[in-house]
C-alpha cells in the first residue's frame, strides 16, 4: 500500500492545538538554537522531526564521551573522533528530515556574532550551559525584540520560562537579580552532575512551547516553572516586570553591543580553557600543519586541527579559536595558546 | 527553631530573616515560596521565619 499521499506530519495535523494551518506555519518558521547541549541536541531533534522548516545550530564544540549519557543522537565513534557536533547533527537531521534547512555557525554566541545570527530568526532556544551566554541572549532578544525560551538543567532540578518581546514583558534579568553575574558562582554540571530525564524534560517542554509560538497559539505557559525529578516536585514562580530591570526597563545592556578583546572561557565539565582571539579569521591549517609538526603529532579536517606533543594538546577551529585540553588555568591555556598558535 | 526546608527539618536561630537564612543555607539567585506564598527577593530581608515554616527554594538552574 502506497503512502504517498499521507502527510509525514498527519499526527501534528490531526492535533487540535496545530492542525494543517500550524504545520504550513511551521514549514516557514527559522529557529535558532544555541549550544548542542543535551537539552540544545534533543530539541534540535524534536524541532526537525517537527517539520521546523529553518533550524541555525550554534556550537564551537566537539563529541566528548562523557556526554553521550544525555546527548542521545551521538555515538562512540563521534566521541573517539571528537567530531563537531554542528557538523554531526546537521549530518543527522538532514537524514531524519530533508524538508528541512540546518544551517551550521561552528562558534560560540558572542556579542560580535549575535546579531548577524539571531535578525533573520523568528524564536531562539536557550540550550547553553553558560549564564554569560545566556545574559547575551537576553539582551539581544530584548534588543532585537526576539521571543526566547529559557531552559536550565542541574542534577534532577530544571527550570524553563518563555520571555515575549513587548514593553509589559518581564525578562531574565527581572529575576535572576541586580547583582552582577560572576563567572564560577554557580554550581555546575560537571559538580553536581546531570541526568538525561531532567534535560530531556527541559527540551520537552521548550519544544511544546516553541510549536505554540511558532503556529501563533495564545496558550503559552507565563510562569517559570521548576521541578526536581528525584524530589517529585513540581512549581511555578510568578514573574513581574521589574521597572528598575537594567535589561528591559534600562536598557543599559552589560553584554550585547559589547566588543569583547581576546577572551578564555572555562569548558563545563571538559576540564579544557577556550581561547577566542578578538579577531576571528579564516585560520590556513595546511600552513599551521607545517609550521607544528616538528614539535608533535599534527592531523586536521576541514574543520578542526589537532596538536599534540605529549604533554599539550589543542584544538584548533576555522576562526582561530582553540580549546586547550587538560588545562585548568586560564594563564596556562594563553600561554600555550600564544606559544603555539600565537595571539 | 524548627523549619522545613525543601522537605526536611532543619534547625535554624529563633527569629531569623529569610534573607540570612538563605544566605548561610549557600544560595544565591534562588526562587522562594514560604507556606506556599511567593517571596520576592526584594522581601527577602523583611521576611522573618516562624517555627515550623516550609520553605521552598528552588536555584535558578543554569546547566544544559
Ligand atoms: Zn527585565
Amino acid at each position: 500500500m502506497s503512502n504517498q499521499n499521507i502527510s509525514r506530519y498527519v499526527r501534528q495535523e490531526i492535533f487540535r492545538g496545530i492542525g494543517k494551518a500550524g504545520q504550513e506555519k511551521l514549514k516557514s518558521a527559522r529557529v535558532a538554537i544555541v549550544e548542542l547541549s543535551a537539552i540544545g541536541t534533543a530539541v534540535a531533534n524534536n524541532l526537525a522531526r517537527a517539520g521546523v522548516g529553518y533550524i541555525r545550530l550554534i556550537d564551537g564544540d566537539y563529541v566528548d564521551i562523557t556526554e553521550l549519557q544525555r546527548q542521545s543522537l551521538f555515538t562512540e565513534e563521534d566521541a573517539r573522533e571528537e567530531r563537531v557536533k554542528a557538523v554531526v547533527m546537521q549530518e543527522y537531521l538532514r537524514k531524519v528530515n530533508s524538508d528541512v534547512t540546518v544551517d551550521i555557525h561552528i562558534a560560540s554566541l558572542d556579542s560580535g556574532n549575535v546579531d548577524s545570527l539571531f535578525e533573520d530568526i523568528d524564536l531562539v532556544i536557550d540550550a547553553t550551559d553558560s549564564m554569560e551566554t545566556r545574559l547575551l541572549i537576553n539582551e539581544a532578544c530584548h534588543a532585537l525584540k526576539k521571543p526566547w525560551i529559557y531552559g536550565g538543567a542541574l542534577a534532577s532540578s530544571g527550570m524553563t520560562m518563555t520571555f515575549l518581546p513587548g514593553h509589559d514583558k518581564p525578562c531574565f534579568k527581572c529575576f535572576l537579580g541586580d547583582e552582577e553575574y560572576v563567572p564560577g558562582e554557580q554550581p555546575t554540571c560537571a559538580t553536581e552532575g546531570v541526568l538525561c530525564s531532567t534535560t530531556s524534560m527541559i527540551a520537552s517542554l521548550q519544544c511544546a512551547e516553541a510549536l505554540k509560538i511558532l503556529t501563533g497559539s495564545k496558550d503559552l505557559r507565563k510562569d517559570l516553572l521548576s521541578f526536581d525529578l528525584w524530589d517529585n516536585s513540581f512549581d511555578t514562580f510568578v514573574i513581574d516586570k521589574d521597572p528598575d530591570c537594567p535589561v528591559c526597563g534600562k536598557k543599559e545592556y552589560r553584554y550585547y553591543g559589547k566588543i569583547s578583546g581576546a577572551h578564555t572561557v572555562s569548558m563545563c565539565g571538559k576540564d579544557s580553557m577556550q581561547i577566542i582571539p578578538s579577531h576571528e579569521g579564516e585560520v590556513d591549517f595546511a600552513r599551521y600543519a607545517d609550521k607544528l609538526q616538528h614539535q608533535g603529532t599534527v592531523k586536521y579536517t576541514q574543520y578542526t586541527l589537532d596538536f599534540d606533543d605529549g604533554d599539550v594538546q589543542i584544538k584548533l577551529f576555522k576562526t582561530g579559536r582553540a580549546i586547550i585540553k587538560h588545562v585548568s588555568d586560564e594563564q596556562r591555556a594563553r600561554a600555550v595558546y600564544a606559544e603555539y598558535i600565537g595571539l | 527553631m524548627i523549619i522545613i526546608h525543601n522537605g526536611e527539618e532543619t534547625e535554624v536561630e529563633e527569629g531569623i530573616t529569610l534573607q540570612k537564612f538563605l544566605r548561610q543555607t549557600g544560595y544565591r539567585r534562588v526562587m522562594v515560596k514560604v507556606n506556599g506564598v511567593q517571596i520576592t527577593a526584594s522581601q527577602f530581608s523583611s521576611t522573618e521565619l516562624k517555627e515550623g515554616d516550609e520553605i521552598l527554594a528552588k536555584r535558578i538552574s543554569g546547566g544544559g
